[in-house]
């Protein structure tokens, strides 16, 4: 967990800041977005919660709707 | 508006290319299950099928040589059903990006260092892939010349090193299972690792050639990318027999298999390093697209700085694809190849017409 | 843009890094850590839940040899025994209860004992196909017997009897690939399903105070169960009729004269056809090259008849010796020659039907056996000692 944190509030370090300091908007949301995401994971990972996993359940709906092998 | 600046050369293009595939070339495990013998026909049925694909991929290019694949959706649909479209890209890469990658660690916690937390490898790996993206397509793929010599002479070694173990007769019988095999193993084939290359769309801007050379080196890589994978299901066929489909990694048990006297056995390491170089690339240049497509999407003016926070994102998110590798091979043989049909052959399909119906690309003014 | 410094110190620590993860601190295989198997044992245990598992491990350290001494056995081999439901529990009991952890990547030989080969193996060797550290190409032997005999027998010839056994059959099979069944082999021919899998039985005699293997035929199962066993000279039978066969001798002894031929190259061509009534007639042609090794007796032939007359012998006894050993496999039942396999690749479609019958219909297979020899040399000498001058 605290290497997760840690490494996270690096690549903001090293990445935001000069973002902010260059008042990039579009590049400070798009940081945003990916680095929120993948804390928001991350962090859940590290603490055990289950994650869905995507392609599985894409896979149910597919399988739900008849299109698989 | 480009967010990337470096050329690369059409070589490097197509070396790019075979690489590509021919990283898939050793994980065909979710193929040989399924159509067994039959597995080098499948390759050849989908090679065939993928043809008009790689022309619709490179008239794409040719059509709009300055725009990525985000660029195209934006002209082609309005720039919002485009960004739409978009969005549900960048999932798509980025999803690639992770399942290789997970497929990465997993082969290397099973056979070459079990007790390493495979997060540890994971995130080692993706460090020095944040570095080559950082500097851009021209780094990342400049060694794919070197990757394609050395995976084809490691190809090349390996077949004459099993000649005296292999038996034609495993090839029989042909054709002998139900018909939907082979549509499944064709549609498998098509999509993974063929269809990949959708993922050069995003490309195109960096790479300045003109109509026949893009044609040339397109399908030339291609071409090169199917023979390695041909030459490697056909050798484990011969080589394993009816043993094949049971095993996880069928290469791998074949290149272990490999005695001519003493001195050369064991040469399963031959594999791991064509596996760990041939995918590196390959996870590096999804990476790469990942990173570029968001960029892309939200019209930022460099990429570089959301290298990292893409690529913690990735590594995140590619330990929760799939709880086992069985669901993986699993989801691989039935769920994927349908997944995939939509980004890689219906979408290019229908933007291509439509961009035709409305008569782009607009010729410029004089 | 990052000010020098810090792009320095971050390559540095990267390569750092890089260099303690990927030299794999967590997985370090030490030599002095580990124990290196060299021959597994798996045998029935009194307790019918369980099997007796022999490892035979070989000592790492190297001993300068005294000239003319005979260590003690026991400074080159270790066995370690156990008792378990399954292979995997097995091993990490010997992992739990020894000071180093086996390695399983150098094993040679797995050998089973008559008594669980009869019972049924397929469940046993899962763990071996499994497990990426062991390999399919160890060699699969039946012990006649008990397996933990042939490991911890005393050898003249070799310190290490895994390693012996592993020799002696790899040699065998330069003169035929089948006289070898690796694990791959054998799970090969279980999928097919009417294969009857054949794997070399080795016995172990007592010769004084130290103790001798020899291999004694081929045990013959069906499905995974033993069934029975071929003698060295049925094994010959068989091994001719697969073909690809170099160096073996044919000895053949009439009223005439005696002779043994060296087989400088066998093969064996198989065709199947169904017959009108629906059996199956199996035809092998076998093309061979003999080369004469010694000839006593003829003295009634002259030196123009002995040619012919040695090809005809040679010929009648590899037919002989192929059909004799096809009867033994049909009174056991036994595909070992996988002609129900070749069926399959050749009719894939009437295999479905055959499939199921394949007892019946094996036990009902004509067998049509036709030999060519071809003699070019005859050794330094043109004819026998007392062969009669023209």
């Amino acid at each position: 967990m605290a290497l997760v944190l840690i490494s996270f509030t690096l690549i903001a370090l090293i990445d935001l800041v000069p973002l902010i300091r260059k008042h990039l908007g579009h590049d400070i949301i798009a940081f945003l977005l990916l680095f929120i995401l993948g804390l928001t994971i991350a962090i859940l990972e590290v603490s055990g919660v289950e994650i869905p996993s995507i392609m599985l359940l894409l896979g149910d709906v597919l399988k739900s709707l008849g299109m698989s092998y | 508006m480009r967010i990337d600046k470096t050329q690369i050369s059409g070589v490097q293009f197509m070396f790019t290319v075979t690489c590509f595939i021919q990283s898939s070339s050793l994980l065909t495990a979710f193929l040989s299950e399924i159509t067994k013998q039959d597995s080098w026909l499948a390759v050849l049925f989908g090679v065939v099928v993928c043809l008009p694909l790689i022309w619709l991929y490179r008239t794409l290019m040719v059509m709009f040589p300055d725009y990525n694949l985000i660029q195209i959706l934006e002209e082609v649909y309005s720039p919002v059903v485009g960004k739409t479209i978009g969005i549900s890209y960048a999932w798509f890469f980025i999803t690639l990006t992770a399942l290789n990658l997970s497929d990465m660690g997993s082969f290397s916690k099973l056979t070459l260092m079990k007790r390493t937390p495979d997060v540890v490898l994971i995130v080692t790996c993706m460090l020095v892939m944040a570095w080559a993206v950082k500097y851009g397509i021209r780094l990342i793929t400049q060694y794919s010349a070197l990757f394609v010599f050395v995976a084809f002479s490691i190809l090349i070694a390996s077949v004459l090193l099993v000649l005296n173990q292999i038996n034609l007769q495993n090839f029989l019988p042909m054709f002998d299972l139900p018909a939907i095999k082979y549509v499944q193993g064709t549609h498998i084939i098509s999509t993974i690792p063929f269809g990949e290359l959708v993922t050069l769309l995003m490309i195109t801007p960096n790479v300045k050639l003109t109509r026949r050379d893009t044609t040339k080196y397109l399908f030339g890589g291609f071409t090169l990318g199917w023979i390695t994978v041909l030459v490697v299901i056909s050798r484990d066929i011969a080589v394993l027999g009816n043993t094949l489909p049971i095993f996880t990694l069928p290469t791998l048990v074949t290149l272990r298999l490999v005695n001519l006297g003493e001195a050369l056995s064991r040469v399963e390491i031959l594999f791991a390093i064509m596996l760990i170089m041939l995918l590196f690339f390959k996870i590096t240049f999804l990476y790469y697209v990942s990173v570029i497509t968001v960029a892309q999407i939200m019209k930022t003016k460099s990429y570089r700085h959301l290298i990292l926070a893409a690529g913690a994102l990735i590594t995140a998110y590619s330990f929760t694809l799939y709880p086992s590798p069985l669901h993986h091979a699993a989801s691989a043989k039935e769920i994927t190849p349908i997944l995939w049909t939509f980004f890689e052959i219906l979408m290019p399909l229908l933007t291509f017409v439509i961009a035709k119906l409305r008569k782009l690309p607009k010729e410029k003014e004089v | 843009m990052i000010p020098r410094r810090f792009r320095l110190l971050a390559v540095f620590l990267l390569s750092l890094l890089l260099m303690i993860f990927l030299s794999g601190c967590w997985d370090e295989h030490e030599l002095h850590t580990l124990f290196i198997v060299t021959g597994v044992a798996l045998d029935e245990s009194d307790d019918p839940e369980k099997m007796d598992i022999t490892v035979q491990i070989a000592k790492s350290q190297s001993k300068s040899s005294r000239s003319g001494d005979t260590e003690p056995q026991e400074n080159y081999i270790i066995l370690l025994k156990n008792k378990s439901g399954t292979m995997m529990e097995g091993l990490m009991e010997f992992n739990r209860d020894s000071s180093r952890t086996l390695m399983l990547n150098h094993n040679q030989v797995l050998l089973f004992g008559s008594s669980l080969a009869k019972q049924g193996i397929k469940d046993h060797i899962d763990l071996f196909m499994r497990d990426q550290d062991s390999r399919m190409e160890v060699l699969m032997i039946v012990v006649d017997g008990r397996g933990e005999e042939a490991l911890a027998a005393k050898l003249s010839q070799d310190r290490i009897s895994g390693m012996f056994i592993s020799r002696v059959i790899r040699t065998m099979s330069s003169v035929s690939s089948y006289y070898q069944v690796r694990m791959l082999d054998f799970v090969s021919r279980l999928l097919e399903e009417t294969t009857s899998p054949v794997v070399p039985i080795v016995t172990v005699t007592k010769k004084g105070k130290m103790e001798e293997i020899k291999i004694t035929g081929m045990a013959v199962f069906k499905g995974d169960k033993m069934i029975d066993r071929l003698s060295n000279d049925e094994t010959l039978g068989y091994i001719w009729a697969m073909g690809d066969v170099k160096h073996c001798n044919v000895v053949t002894s009439t009223e005439v004269g005696k002779a043994v031929f060296q087989i400088i190259k066998l093969d064996c061509k198989r065709d199947v056809k169904i017959r009108q009534d629906g059996g199956i007639g199996v035809k092998l042609s076998v093309n061979t090259t003999l080369s004469v090794g010694e000839i006593s007796g003829f003295s009634e032939t002259t030196s123009e008849e002995l040619m012919p007359y040695l090809v005809k012998i040679a010929q009648e006894e590899i037919k002989r010796k192929i059909m004799n050993s096809f009867e033994t496999a049909r009174r056991l039942n036994a595909d070992i020659y996988g002609f129900g396999t070749s069926v399959y690749r050749k009719y894939p479609k009437e295999w479905k039907s055959m499939k199921d019958s394949w007892d019946e219909i094996f036990s009902d297979i004509e067998l049509n056996v036709q030999v060519k020899a071809h003699i070019p040399v005859t050794g330094q000498i043109t004819q026998p000692l007392g062969m009669k001058e023209e």
